[in-house]
């Protein structure tokens, strides 16, 4: 099963949101871990404390040697100088460990603020038994060893932790940053994969793409030949159906030429039989000949042939001559014909001879359908407060089933009326209007019922809409 | 007049320059408590080669002022004593840095680069009053810690040394 390139896309793009994802997360952890490796490292500067918990054991030792010196030298005051010295110089010690940055500290390692708390104490004894400090008191002096013997513990204690913690948090972080140095490289190798995978994924698409490509190009080629081959046919079909018309005409008007001379008896009277066989025979040639005119209409269209010169005139004037012409050119009993129109003219700009046979087809359509008891009435007015002409034909004929109606507008096509055999109800008149109508970018409706006549209305837009330079639609049919 | 205002000028620049502290500094024995004890590569001395200061010969020298908080103290102080630069130029040291040994013989190494870059000065003064040794005196180093954060450096800090008993130029 072969994957088609889209999915390929949608593959793709899924791979490059998990991997991002993934890496985010990663980077996000590092990030944080960052973080709380350099807060570590802030902390660390506190654990400085067993640095500075070393110096102040070291001053309190020192002290408690310089207690020794004077009491060995039997109260030396040199001696003594140095002793307020060295207890002055821890005093200090045990106020920067009070009140320094140490101090931030020492809730970190165990017993430091306990220790400092009680250093206060202590060298606070120190300071006020140096008072009373004789050498030759062994409770005088130790009244100023004894504070400073704990202070030495004290410190110690400290020292010791606080060298422990330091020594933890730095082989913690080592191990720490060692990891972080590992998930890194991880995805470093990730990120470095997965722009292969892409980069491999974009050039299996876009190949894929390319030779998709390529097959439009030429399927597309071949539906273009298609194309112009069906055209070609269908203006071929469209000649023929022209030329033979055309051929058929002629003999067909020596046909309708001969009959009327037998049936007028031009040249000698004529059986009665006789006479009848020759009307009818002149009837079928006319009805034939009208057929041709049709069909001859329908291929100048399909054919793609521009119906005519555009001209200024009265909507008027075309539909009373083309009235009447449906009126002479209809034989035997006819049912009457009204022409309703304002009186003033209506100006349009249109080939006149498409809103003619509009008129023509539509009269004659209707008269043809409506008994000679009926009645035909043809108005014409204008449309849209005066924006366009409305042209409504309305018989009192046999009307149409909905059946009819759909047959007589259906798709334009000389093949599917010459297949539908041109019945004396439908004629192919319906398509030739709708097909002028559409040419002028009109609309056309027909209203009908069986047995209760028809109204066809026919409405134009005043500026009318250019023609289409070639109709698909007719080579498509 | 535009050339004697010019020159008048130069001149003051140059006796702010040079002037303020002689070059030839005439040092005489110290009468109070010895305080500091300079030696080492320097071209002016009182005590056996060395510059032995009390406190009333340091307040000879210009004063520099430094207001900071620093991270062995509680709250913001005006600490003031002699600058770094001035030290150096009243005894001619010559070397490149001061190896500072403190009462608790604590040591540490300050460059002469320092004085310039960030105004050491050598404070004896907090908030107006002399420093005890139970306050970090009688001379505590002190950075300008407040206006330059970047000095809050373990190699900085350890420079700032308290209860500093003798500097060695070298």
């Amino acid at each position: 099963m072969s994957i088609r390139p889209e999915s390929w896309l949608v593959i793709g793009r899924n791979v490059v949101a998990a991997i991002s994802l993934a890496l985010l997360t990663v980077l996000a952890v590092i990030l944080l871990d960052l973080r709380a490796r350099d807060q570590a490292i802030t902390d660390l500067r506190g654990y400085e404390l067993s640095g500075t918990a070393g110096r102040w054991r070291d001053e309190a030792l020192v002290t408690l040697l310089a207690l020794d010196r004077y009491v060995a030298n039997s109260g030396r005051p040199s001696d003594l100088d140095d002793l307020k010295l060295r207890v002055d110089i821890l005093w200090n010690r045990v106020s920067v460990l009070e009140g320094g940055r140490e101090n931030y500290h020492t809730d970190i390692i165990p017993g430091a603020g306990p220790a400092i708390r009680r250093s206060r104490e202590l060298i606070t004894d120190v300071d006020r038994a140096l008072a009373t400090l004789d050498p030759a008191t062994p409770a005088s002096i130790d009244a100023v060893r004894q504070p400073l013997l704990e202070m030495v513990g004290l410190s110690r204690q400290v020292s010791l932790q606080a060298g422990h913690l330091h020594g933890s948090l730095v082989a913690e972080s080592r191990m720490r940053l060692d990891s972080l140095h590992s998930q890194l490289v991880a995805a470093i190798i990730a990120i470095a994969v997965s722009v292969a995978v892409l980069i491999g994924l974009l050039i299996t698409q876009s190949r894929r793409l390319r030779r998709s490509v390529d097959d439009l190009q030429v399927l597309n080629a071949e539906v273009m030949r298609q194309a112009e081959l069906v055209q070609q046919a269908g203006e071929a079909k469209m000649r023929f159906l022209g030329h033979m018309s055309h051929e058929l005409r002629t003999p067909l008007n020596a046909i309708i030429g001969f009959a009327d001379l037998i049936r007028l008896q031009m040249f000698g009277p004529v059986q009665q039989q006789y006479q009848d066989y020759v009307t009818s025979i002149s009837e079928g040639a006319h009805e034939l000949s009208r057929v041709l005119q049709q069909i001859l209409e329908i291929a100048r269209h399909d054919t793609g042939r521009s119906p005519g010169k555009v001209s200024v005139f009265d909507i008027g004037t075309v539909v009373r001559e083309a009235v009447n012409s449906v009126r002479h050119g209809h034989r035997g009993e006819q049912a009457g014909i009204d022409i309703r129109l304002p009186e003033e003219a209506m100006a349009f700009e249109a080939d006149p001879s498409t809103i003619s046979q509009i008129v023509w087809h539509l009269a004659s359509n209707a008269l043809r359908h409506t008994p000679a008891d009926g009645q035909v009435i043809v108005s014409a007015h204008p449309w849209n407060v005066g924006d366009g002409i409305e042209i409504v034909v309305r018989d009192s004929g046999s009307g149409m089933s909905r059946e009819e109606k759909q047959a007589a507008l259906g798709t334009f096509s000389v093949a599917n009326h010459l297949t539908a055999r041109s019945r004396s109800g439908i004629g192919l008149g319906l398509r030739i209007v709708q097909r002028n109508v559409e040419v002028l970018g009109g609309r056309f409706r027909l209203v009908s019922r069986k047995g209760h006549g028809t109204i066809a209305m026919v409405r134009l837009p005043r500026r009318p809409l250019k023609r289409r330079a070639t109709d698909r639609r007719a080579i498509a049919a | 007049m535009k050339t004697i205002r010019g020159i008048a000028r130069a001149l003051l620049f140059g006796l702010i320059l040079s002037g303020l502290v002689p070059d030839s500094f005439a040092l005489d024995r110290p009468t109070g408590t010895p305080v500091l004890t300079v030696s080492g590569m320097i071209a002016t001395s009182n005590v056996d080669g060395s510059a032995v200061f009390d406190l009333a010969m340091l307040r000879t020298l210009p004063v520099t002022g430094i207001r900071t908080a620093t991270p062995w103290d509680k709250g913001v102080h005006h600490f003031e004593g002699v600058s770094g630069a001035d030290l150096v130029r009243a005894l001619g040291a010559s070397g490149t840095e001061f190896h500072v040994v403190a009462l608790n013989n604590y040591e540490a190494v300050i460059p002469f680069s320092d004085f310039a870059r960030y105004g050491v000065i050598f404070a004896y003064l907090k908030d107006g009053a002399p420093m005890s040794v139970r306050d970090k005196g009688p001379i505590f180093v002190v950075y300008p810690f407040d206006s330059d954060p970047a000095l809050n450096r373990e190699d900085i800090l350890a420079r700032s040394v308290w209860q500093v008993k003798s500097l060695e130029a070298r």
